[in-house]
């Protein structure tokens, strides 16, 4: 159950009282399993079904609500009865937890993870349909192919910590990441990453000018 | 390696559209009209190839080919696919087995795709005609099969910043910073 809320009970609009972010407000209702309307007046709001793993959305704005401060969040807990009137497929929630790191998080890495941490990512997010950076998909390529230090990343690929941060967290709260440097692979010979060097290449010339091209579509 | 990209995947996948969407020419078709059970999708297809280009800052071009998506044109696949940097497989969300198209341009293009180190992106488009969570995941379990680490998105191929985001990330997989080795 949602205990840290001021109410539970499954039609009454309640304000939320605690210090939780998004994020660990979305985590926490679907460890409850119990569906959910978060409301913030004037923005809309966002349904999670944790038993489906899904999200529906009336929110045009989804920076100003992933930030909006924790007391415009209003909880609705909702009947069965009315759960079931939703059977239109929603969104992926995980997409939902990217989206709330992502604007959450524009230039710190979100609690839990360390710039020393050795990470890599389980697979790609689906970039078409969330917010990303200029160099996002680079994190990814990086990320999904070699266990990498944080700061590292930021190293090899030439990018600054605020969007190295940005990215990574959003990964994080979305749970594709997986923390190298704190599980039993810690001995093994993934680590020696951190002293890789970037392959050199006669068409780097040819990247930057298409990566230039791409971006500017 | 040339500076080619191929887009393939079955009939009606939306390879000429993207392609449309994003090249700085416009497209050169070999469309005709579809006398088989395409005719029921669409009116034209694609019988030899589809051509546009990127043109970069310095005169350089980057060639964008369509590959036909019916079988039985299946010799311009090898064709269009030699010596390819990298490729772009569409997949219909809404024929059938999806999944079965993948397995089927995934094996058909090995050799190419063996050869350029793997640099594929998978679009997985319609998928509004027919929504499901997890849909994604099926495709990574299926392209885990193949040995292959590449990424996998949703995808309008009208929609121009769909089309870009999956030649972003081709091309982040192509960057020499993002494929390491490990010193001497």
């Amino acid at each position: 159950m949602l205990t840290e809320f001021s109410g539970n009970t499954t039609d009454t609009a309640v304000q939320s009282t605690t210090s939780a972010s998004l994020i660990s407000l979305v985590q926490r209702i679907l460890t409850s399993g119990v569906n959910t309307r978060i409301v913030v007046a004037d923005l809309g709001d966002v349904i999670i079904l944790p038993k489906r793993g899904e999200y529906h959305s009336t929110i045009e704005n989804m920076p100003a609500f992933c930030t909006a401060p924790r007391t415009k969040f209003e909880i609705h807990l909702l009947t069965d009865s009315e759960s079931t009137t939703i059977t239109v497929a929603g969104k992926d929630i995980k997409d939902l937890l990217w989206q709330a790191a992502f604007h959450a998080h524009q230039d710190r890495l979100i609690g839990d993870c360390s710039e020393n941490d050795v990470i890599q990512f389980k697979r790609w997010p689906n970039l078409t349909r969330l917010p990303v950076t200029p160099n996002t998909a680079r994190i990814c390529a990086l990320l999904t192919r070699h266990p990498t230090s944080i700061t590292l990343v930021r190293r090899v690929l030439g990018i600054d910590r605020d969007e190295v941060n940005q990215v990574i967290s959003a990964a994080f709260s979305s749970g594709i990441v997986n923390t190298i440097s704190r599980g039993p692979s810690l001995a093994s010979s993934e680590l020696a990453v951190t002293e890789v060097k970037p392959e050199q290449s006669q068409k780097t010339g040819l990247w930057h000018s298409l990566f230039a091209k791409i971006s500017s579509l | 390696m040339e500076n080619k990209i191929i887009f393939a995947g079955p009939v009606g996948s939306g390879k000429t559209t993207a392609i449309s969407s994003v090249s700085d020419i416009l497209v050169v078709g070999t469309e005709a009209k579809a006398s088989d059970e395409v005719a029921q999708r669409k009116d034209n297809t694609t019988v030899a190839m589809d051509y546009g280009v990127l043109n970069l800052d310095g005169g350089t071009k980057v060639h964008l080919y369509g590959t036909p998506g019916q079988d039985r044109f299946n010799f311009m696949w090898e064709i269009l696919s030699e010596n390819a940097m990298g490729f772009v497989i569409l997949i219909d969300s809404a024929r059938p087995d999806p999944l079965a198209d993948l397995d089927h341009y995934l094996t058909a293009f090995s050799k190419p795709i063996a050869k350029c180190n793997g640099m594929v992106v998978i679009g997985v488009t319609r998928t509004e005609l027919n929504p499901r969570i997890g849909l994604l995941d099926l495709f990574y379990e299926r392209i885990s099969t193949f040995k292959l680490n590449i990424p996998v998105f949703e995808v309008d191929g009208r929609d121009r910043k769909d089309v870009k985001q999956m030649l972003l990330a081709l091309l982040a997989l192509l960057d020499p910073s993002t494929t390491r080795t490990r010193p001497t």
